[in-house]
Formats: C-alpha cells, structure tokens, sequence
C-alpha cells in the first residue's frame, strides 16, 4: 500500500491529477471518519475532509517521503479538526479537565455488569450514545482515543500524528478511557 | 478503594504494553478484589463499544469534490502532459 501511495505522490509532483485522485480514494474514508467522530457533523466532517486533501495536495512537495504518508495526512487532518473545534467553542471548554482518576473512586455501588448481546452492540442507538460521549471528551484526550480506536493506530503513530511524546498520549488515552468508562458504565 | 497501580496497570493491559510478571500482579488482584474487577470489566465494554461504531463511508462524490477544488494551474500542466 504504501509503495503504490509513494509512486503516486511522486507522479502528483510531476502535475498528474488523476495520481493524487487515487491517494484520495485510498484514503477518503478513514479521514472522513476521523473528522466526522472529532467534529460529529456530517458536513463539517466533508468540508474538513475535503480540507484535508488540498492541503495534502498543495504541500505535497514538503512531505518527507521517508514518512509513512497516513501519518502526514492524519495529522494535517487532526490539526485542522482541532482548530474548528477551536474556533466553534468557548474557551472555557478548552481547558475542561475530564475527571480523570479522582472519578474512580465512586465505582463502589456499581452492579456487576451483564454483556450486551451483539445485535445491541450494533444498534444505532448505541452508535449515537457513543458518538456523542466521544464529543464530550476534551479535544486532546478526544483525538487520541479517535485516532486510537477508530482509526486502530499504535501508540508510536499516534505520537508522531499528534507530535506529543509517547507518554503523553498513553496518559491521554488513559484518561480519555476512564472518563468514557464512567460516561458509558450503565448503557 | 482500589489501589492506583491496579488501575494503572488495567490501562498498560489494554494498551497491550503490560509486562507478563505485572500481569500476572493484575490477574491475581483481579480474583481478589470485586470492585477491580467490575472497573476492569466496564473499561473493555467501554473499548468494545468504541471501536464498533468505526465504519464511516466517505460520500459517494468525495473525490470528485476534492478534484474539482485542486489549483486550476495544475491542470494546465496536465492538459500539455
């Protein structure tokens, strides 16, 4: 996969459209899906998409080819999610800290869990419960659990996506967990 | 309440970065401690049900879209080519 999206980047930066139309298709799910779950919009999630490629397409000459290019395109896509969000919320809300381990200690009068069955599992309204805890989450523990979970990446890629040291994220990833955990204990 | 390095090491086994001796820490805890349990138990449903809503399909006219908004220049290059 990646040797076919190198040979078309290469021949993108020699003017072929139809190459760079490729990389698109490749990829045009998974960017659409990481906008959709950071934003939780459809529209937003396809401008911002969209976003995404042309600016892919514009830098495509700075892109160090030594990379992994998913990993340049998730983070041009994350950045740009990140600063709509920024631009749609009050500040306040920025800075909103999850309770993170202080909430753990209230797990004391939790029945014992039943597993859903899987039929459930998939239901839409499960889909939407989801979506929306996900939108509840800050943005940085949010787009770390995104890129985690929807996007099935490894700790390594989801440090250099988001340019964070590894710890970092995993204290993210932990603490977006836990305040999903607590959101989604009872459904 | 449950000790802070238990938890700590529910996440490293999720992360799948747990070593097998902490592991093994965390499983004996585990079939001593009902709350432990019940936390570890949530955080898998709560993993379980994040990762069943990723399927998301782009719309049908994604790339076209994204083609027809690409610098016109460009494709004054491709039209000589």
């Amino acid at each position: 996969m990646e040797a076919i999206v190198k040979k078309r980047i290469k021949q993108v930066i020699k003017g072929d459209q139809d190459a760079f139309g490729e990389i698109v298709e490749i990829y045009k799910n998974s960017v659409y899906q990481l906008c959709f779950r950071m934003l939780g919009n459809r529209q937003e999630a396809e401008d911002i998409a969209q976003e995404t490629f042309l600016r892919a397409y514009v830098n495509i000459k700075s892109f160090n080819q030594d990379l992994k290019f998913s990993t340049w395109l998730f983070r041009i896509a994350t950045n740009l999610c990140i600063d709509r969000l920024r631009k749609k919320k009050p500040d306040y809300y920025l800075d909103a800290e999850v309770a993170g381990t202080e909430g753990l200690t209230m797990y004391s009068q939790i029945p014992s869990d039943t597993p859903l069955p899987e039929k459930e599992l998939e239901s839409m309204e499960l889909q939407e419960t989801v979506q929306k805890e996900i939108l509840k989450l800050p943005e940085k523990y949010r787009s770390a659990i995104v890129l985690k979970y929807i996007e099935d990446l490894s700790l390594n890629e989801i440090s250099e996506i988001l340019d964070l040291p590894l710890g970092t994220v995993k204290t993210r990833i932990h603490r977006g967990r836990e305040a999903l955990r607590q959101q989604l204990r009872y459904v | 309440m449950c000790p802070e390095h238990i938890i700590e090491l529910m996440h490293q086994y999720l992360d799948e970065e747990i070593a097998p001796e902490e592991e093994q820490v965390l499983r004996e805890h585990l079939q001593n401690c009902k709350e432990c349990e019940v936390i570890f138990n949530e955080l898998k449903k709560t993993e379980a049900f994040v990762k069943s809503i990723s399927n998301m399909q782009a719309p049908a006219d994604f790339t076209a879209n994204v083609l027809a908004c690409l610098p016109k220049e460009k494709k004054r290059v491709l039209a000589v080519r």
